[in-house]
């Protein structure tokens, strides 16, 4: 075997749960180092073990867990993987990033990715012990929502330090938005839940011994030390001290914040379901992820006895502002049903808002009695999805595909792009992040593209569709650098310079001599795997569009959305990106 | 008078809402923001560097539209400005 450059282990471990085999692939340095890791990688091996055009729920599919050159190293942020699978949602590529000790023992099995594929004709868990594999009956553990079945399951194992990947109830059901939930915190958008659950797989459990050399230890330990002094600053006050929720008043006051299945902009009382309010009424914890010196993770207790949930603000927007919910008791209680059924809470709070609107319109059974700002009616919805029971069974398959079956006029209600309902950023305020939702490869996508910082930044003026494209092109090339290194995106207010500080990272780790220009070529390589990815599962540019209301509606003072303006800056970007590659 | 809005960490750092300058003219941002930081000396300290311009971290906007450092456009009389983490990822 070839030696593996250092930070990399030079291999990855591929599954087949229906054979109950394993085999260990090489991957080479190069390869490595055109894709580094992460997202970057794991969409690297998606193009090559996977036709476009398989059913993701299907036993062709793969589901690849992917770590990166960072893991493990004393970085602050740096104990994060990716997930990596052909959504069943979108039929696009979907990409997650989760942060917790599950990288850490995952990497240390001595694979840089862990890929599974086939179909188990019964429900199993697949644990991976340094560099061996077994597939363990998981009968006892089926129907265990995510926090008990991880438990119980770590509980179970000889090792004491396993770390433990599951589905829960959602997942088995096929639901199309299923979580992968670890230590907490879940793999979320675009179904990987149901990608593992049509694969019989309850959970993955990883533990191992296998660590890697690092170029420039000394190196590496100044610069960690650096990069944690710097996180304790002004830079990612807002994630220590109120977590991503601070957002909430911000885009309310500025007419932003998605509300009733975006059509509106404003939620009254908005103020209840604040960081700032829930601190006063509520017991607060913060927690951070594994290696991890900002402590973004706000959790706060409901009523006597419920656990303490953790709060974010896409949370906040989706089962609360969206759905025209302020009761901040049902909101919490709506977060927490989801982590525990293992729920994506953006495409869950979106494909109940979007039902909420049907049913407003008379687009839904009489029988079906929901309305916006119908708190118990959410929370039976939810507890409906994720066991697909009655109406969420429908639900299950997400807004687009319900809609589908409604007819043009619930299509036309439906606040989703190629499928991905969409997060709490309203296009119709923020110019650049428009065009960036609308050409995600993974749907509408707040984190693969973070073009609304142009916006905020006042790069893009308001309307400016043809200065966005540039702005949006900027922004994926560094989430795609940041998404397979992996650095936590939380971070990069503390960078000087992204592709500079990143080089000197990737530098002491590997010892390459990587620089900025090289760091910019990974990150068009990436995006333009991604996007070879959709082409070859059917993607065609009249995807890259917005939900019909943003051109047909204004939202509080945000003019509807022009047409011509945004599809020309949605060409160019299209015709840009093609011609890079 | 120019009212100016506190969100997020300015908020927290300010320890109010929102704070009511008077002024009978219009104003540069830095005039502004000097009158906030001596009717509010935390949030001077906290929130701006030594040129009395915002730190990077935070951000000032007027209708939507940011208000950029050392910008030589006047704020109204009657406007209200909003102030906030530069930083809104969720």
């Amino acid at each position: 075997m070839m030696s593996a450059p250092h930070g990399y282990h030079g291999r990855f471990l591929e599954i087949d749960v229906g054979k109950c085999s394993f085999a260990w692939r090489e991957i080479s340095s190069d390869t490595l180092r055109q894709y580094l890791g992460g997202v970057g990688l794991g969409t690297y091996l998606l193009n090559r073990l996977q036709d476009g055009c398989v059913d993701p729920l299907s036993p062709e599919s793969i589901l690849a867990f992917v770590f990166s050159p960072l893991v493990g190293s004393a970085l602050t942020t740096s104990a994060k993987f990716a997930v990596v699978s052909k959504s069943p949602q979108t039929n696009r590529i979907n990409d997650s990033l989760s942060s917790s000790r599950f990288a850490i023992a995952g990497k240390r099995t001595g694979a840089d990715a862990i890929v599974l594929r086939g179909q188990s004709d019964q429900p199993i868990i697949v644990s991976i012990d340094d560099s061996s594999v077994q597939f363990l009956p998981a009968a006892a553990y089926w129907g265990m929502e995510c926090s008990e079945a991880e438990r119980r399951i770590r509980d179970d194992m000889p090792a004491s330090d396993a770390q433990v990947a599951v589905i829960g109830p959602a997942g088995e059901n096929l639901v199309k938005y299923a979580t992968i939930s670890n230590d907490g915190r879940h793999a979320g958008r675009g179904g990987h839940g149901a990608v593992m659950g049509s694969k019989n797989v309850k959970a993955l459990v990883v533990r191992g011994q296998k660590c890697v050399t690092w170029a420039q230890p000394a190196q590496l330990n100044k610069l960690a030390k650096e990069l944690s002094a710097k996180s304790f600053g002004p830079a990612t006050a807002k994630y220590r001290e109120l977590g991503t929720a601070a957002n909430l008043l911000v885009f309310n006051r500025l007419a932003m914040l998605p509300t009733r299945n975006f059509q509106q902009g404003q939620l009254e009382s908005a103020s209840s379901l604040a960081p700032e309010t829930l601190e006063k009424t509520l017991r607060k914890t913060r927690k951070s992820c594994a290696a991890c010196t900002i402590g973004c993770e706000h959790l706060y207790e409901g009523k006597q006895g419920e656990s303490p949930v953790r709060i974010e603000y896409e949370s906040l927007f989706a089962l609360g502002a969206n759905c025209g919910i302020n009761d901040p008791q049902v909101v919490l209680n709506a977060c927490r049903r989801c982590d525990a059924l293992g729920l994506d809470t953006i495409s869950t709070g979106g494909t109940i808002a979007f039902a909420m609107e049907c049913a407003a319109e008379g687009l839904l059974p009489s029988e079906e009695s929901l309305t916006f700002g119908d708190g118990e009616g959410l929370l039976r919805l939810i507890e409906q999805i994720g066991r697909r029971q009655g109406i969420g069974h429908r639900l299950a398959d997400g807004s687009k595909q319900m809609a589908q079956q409604l007819g043009p006029k619930a299509e036309e209600m439906t606040a989703e792009i190629k499928g991905l309902e969409m997060p709490g950023y309203e296009p119709r305020g923020l110019t650049a992040m428009a065009v960036g939702l609308a050409v995600a490869a993974r749907g509408a996508d707040h984190n693969r593209s973070g073009a609304y910082e142009a916006d905020f930044a006042g790069d893009v003026a308001q309307g400016d569709f043809k200065s966005a494209v540039q702005a949006v092109i900027d922004s994926e090339d560094r989430a795609a650098v940041m998404d397979s290194l992996i650095l936590c995106k939380f971070i990069r207010g503390v960078l000087d310079d992204f592709y500079d500080d990143t080089a000197t990272l990737l530098q002491a780790v590997t010892g390459w001599d990587i620089d900025r220009a090289e760091l910019r070529d990974v990150a068009r390589r990436i995006v333009h795997e991604r996007r070879q990815f959709n082409v070859r599962a059917g993607w065609t540019p009249l995807e890259d569009t917005l939900p019909t209301k943003m051109f047909q509606q204004p939202v509080g003072i945000h003019e509807a959305i022009d047409r011509k303006a945004f599809s020309e800056a949605v060409g160019e970007y299209n015709f840009r990106r093609q011609s890079e590659s | 008078m120019i009212t100016v809005e506190f969100f997020s960490i300015p908020k927290r750092r300010a320890g109010v809402n929102e704070l009511e300058v008077q002024t009978d003219v219009p104003l540069l941002l830095t005039e502004l923001l000097a009158q906030v930081a001596q009717a509010i000396p935390e949030f001077g300290e906290c929130c701006l560097d030594q040129s009395g311009q915002l730190q990077r971290h935070y951000l000032a906007m007027l209708d939507s539209e940011r208000l950029r450092p050392h910008s030589e456009a006047l704020i109204p009389c009657d406007s209200r400005v909003i102030i906030l983490s530069a930083d809104v990822g969720g």
